[in-house]
């Protein structure tokens, strides 16, 4: 296949909107998520501790967290913290034991605030 | 009847059924319980009603690992160390007496439920109110008390009950003194035991007064009640006849002193979001009844058998408001955990770090010991040397602990923060204790194992008995005050009942 100047000059146009489009798209979606967080700003410095610890990447994040409180509802996310405790789902930021889920919600409420979404 | 050792005439000669030496928890439980018992009772305490500096010189010694405080950590004149304990009492669990092989620490030769009788009695004396050591229900009916509902099955909520503390040489003076058929020697150090020449009875006691006059005492029974470090120290010192010390044929007086592990600081940080969730009974010692009382949180049986880790006791404290107080950047993410945390409270509350500090039961080992030095005290008796280092496998199981701790705190909708280096072996700097000395005429029926048999009879001599926290073989992860006045009133009980001459 040959591409023209024009393919490639929209191609291009294309990668320019379509991230910004799903971007957009993803931080509603985390909206619901991070409307859990009363203070997401002091919880995004906890996020960033552990995105510089392990390296997460935000898509992932947010369509775990999607898929595991898809209602952004506070009683599921003490479930799952529970679960996550009885699991050894646990990582420790700064030395804070906290559930895998805690860390990224948090690791999401820094993507959010910092645009990286 | 009280009497100056310095006042008798040099060379005196008492003779008596009974020579307790040492009035502490246990000597002065003891002459209590012997006072109806037609024997006839001579209490030996090296110092006076009063601390004075120059008996208490006679506890000074080295310390061969841990920089110990092994002449501060007791106090040497009538009611010995209770002068200044803390009082925290419990009692040691079922499973503390069961021992654990694969830890190496030993079974008792006696078992919980043979003691609890003794216990019970031990309470009054050590003024705690009810015996609710385990179960909520009556504490839930008196004062409507109920636990934190901790998820999981790691950890538990149990008691301690705190004595006043009871001063047993102020407290139990008056009993002593009245007692018709007591007679306590002040101012009066055992100097040596001398047995026969077989070695198999007392005969002797040489007692010594720092104002230079000697006597001596001629027991039928002899019971030795100086405490943890001394008990070893006098029969390793007493070696006229048996060139190791007395008693000593297995090489075992002195070995395996146990303490409960502390920290100088807290082990570890709790962050909840709602500060009110930590009853105050967790927080505070609140009085009930004549005494006071503190919820703290320990290992499930369960948990110790799954894990096969060490007991502990865990005290919570409210430390400080998140972020307050920083040092260096150790809390500085302590708002942001908060934060995080208030995911699921859903209010506004400013929650609260709590600081934990724990005790650590110990793994008994033969290295940590007392021992004797060539340096001598004013009454010329070697001093002392204790050995005592905790071992990694204690620090990995405190870390395992703590790991518990975050799990039940963690799926409670709090965090936990481990203060402790993981992986490490213990710095010096990170080792505390509790002033608990343990172990080193430990209990056991085979003589190769233990120095006094279950009945805390020198092995292999038919009269002496040894009192005190030296006969533990454990000590699980509680004060051992409690446990000692237990033990003496079993023993006085077995003497008064002639099973121990």
């Amino acid at each position: 296949m040959i591409f023209s100047r024009r393919h490639l000059l929209a191609g291009a146009a294309a990668l320019a909107v379509l991230p910004r489009h799903a971007f957009a798209a993803a931080a509603d979606e985390a909206e619901g998520l991070l409307a859990l967080l009363p203070d997401r700003t002091a919880a995004a410095k906890l996020g960033e501790s552990w995105v510089q610890q392990e390296h997460p990447q935000a898509q992932a994040v947010l369509q775990k967290l999607r898929n595991l409180l898809p209602d952004g509802n506070a009683m599921k996310l003490r479930e799952v913290i529970a679960e996550d405790f009885r699991a050894g789902a646990v990582v420790k930021v700064e030395g804070w034991q906290i559930a895998r889920t805690q860390a990224e919600l948090c690791a999401l409420a820094y993507f959010a605030t910092t645009g990286k979404l | 009847m009280f009497i100056d050792g310095r006042t008798l005439p040099a060379g005196t000669v008492i003779e008596t059924d009974i020579a307790i030496i040492g009035a502490g928890a246990a000597g002065i439980t003891l002459a209590r319980e012997l006072r109806d018992s037609g024997r006839d009772v001579t209490l030996i305490e090296s110092g006076s009603l009063e601390l004075d500096a120059d008996t208490q010189a006679l506890y000074e010694g080295e310390s061969g690992a841990v920089e110990y405080p092994i002449a501060e950590s007791r106090l040497r004149y009538f009611g010995g160390t209770t002068n200044h304990w803390g009082g925290w009492c419990r009692p040691l669990l079922p499973l503390d007496f069961d021992g654990r092989t694969a830890l190496g620490i030993p079974a008792w030769p006696l078992t919980r439920a043979e003691l609890e009788p003794y216990y019970r009695r031990a309470q009054p004396i050590c003024q705690l109110g009810a015996f609710d050591f385990d179960d909520w229900e009556p504490w839930h009916a008196r004062m409507g008390l109920t636990p934190m509902a901790l998820p999981g099955d790691e950890l538990v909520t149990r008691f301690f009950i705190y004595s006043p503390p009871t001063r047993f040489g102020e407290t139990y003076r008056e009993d002593v003194a009245k007692a018709a058929n007591v007679r306590t020697y002040l101012n009066s150090n055992v100097t040596e035991i001398l047995p026969n020449a077989e070695a198999n009875r007392i005969e002797r006691l040489k007692v010594a007064t720092l104002g230079g006059n000697g006597f001596e005492v001629r027991p039928k029974l002899c019971i030795l009640a100086t405490g943890g470090i001394e008990n070893a120290r006098l029969l390793l010192a007493s070696n006229s006849v048996q060139a190791a010390g007395l008693g000593n044929g297995h090489d075992l007086i002195g070995r395996y002193f146990m303490e409960h592990v502390t920290a100088p600081g807290d082990v570890a940080a709790i962050a909840l979001a709602d500060e009110t969730r930590i009853p105050y009974y967790y927080l505070h010692t609140p009085d009930v009844d004549q005494a006071s009382m503190r919820a703290i949180l320990m290992p499930s049986d369960a948990y110790l058998k799954r894990s096969n880790g060490l007991s502990i006791s865990l005290s919570l404290y409210a430390a400080h408001k998140p972020g307050a107080e920083p040092k260096a950047d150790t809390k500085q993410l302590e708002p942001a955990v908060i934060a995080m945390l208030r995911s699921l409270e859903g209010d506004a509350k400013d929650g609260m770090i709590y600081g934990v500090a724990c005790a650590l039961e110990p793994i008994p080992s033969a290295e940590n010991r007392v021992t004797l030095t060539r340096e001598r005290d004013a009454l010329g008796l070697p001093k002392s040397k204790l050995t005592w280092r905790p071992t990694r496998a204690e620090r990995d199981s405190l870390t395992g602990n703590l790991g518990a701790l975050a799990r039940a705190f963690g799926a409670w909708g709090g965090a936990v923060k481990v203060l402790l280096p993981e992986g490490t072996d213990w710095a010096d700097d990170e080792i505390g204790w509790g002033n608990h000395h343990m172990g080193t005429t430990r209990m056991a029926d085979d003589p190769k194992q233990g120095v006094v048999d279950g009945n805390c009879r020198v092995h292999g001599i038919g009269n002496l008995l040894i009192a005190g926290s030296s006969v533990f073989p454990s000590c699980g992860a509680v004060n051992p005050t409690f446990t000692i006045v237990a033990l003496a009133l079993r023993m006085a009980d077995h003497i008064k009942g002639g099973s121990l001459g």
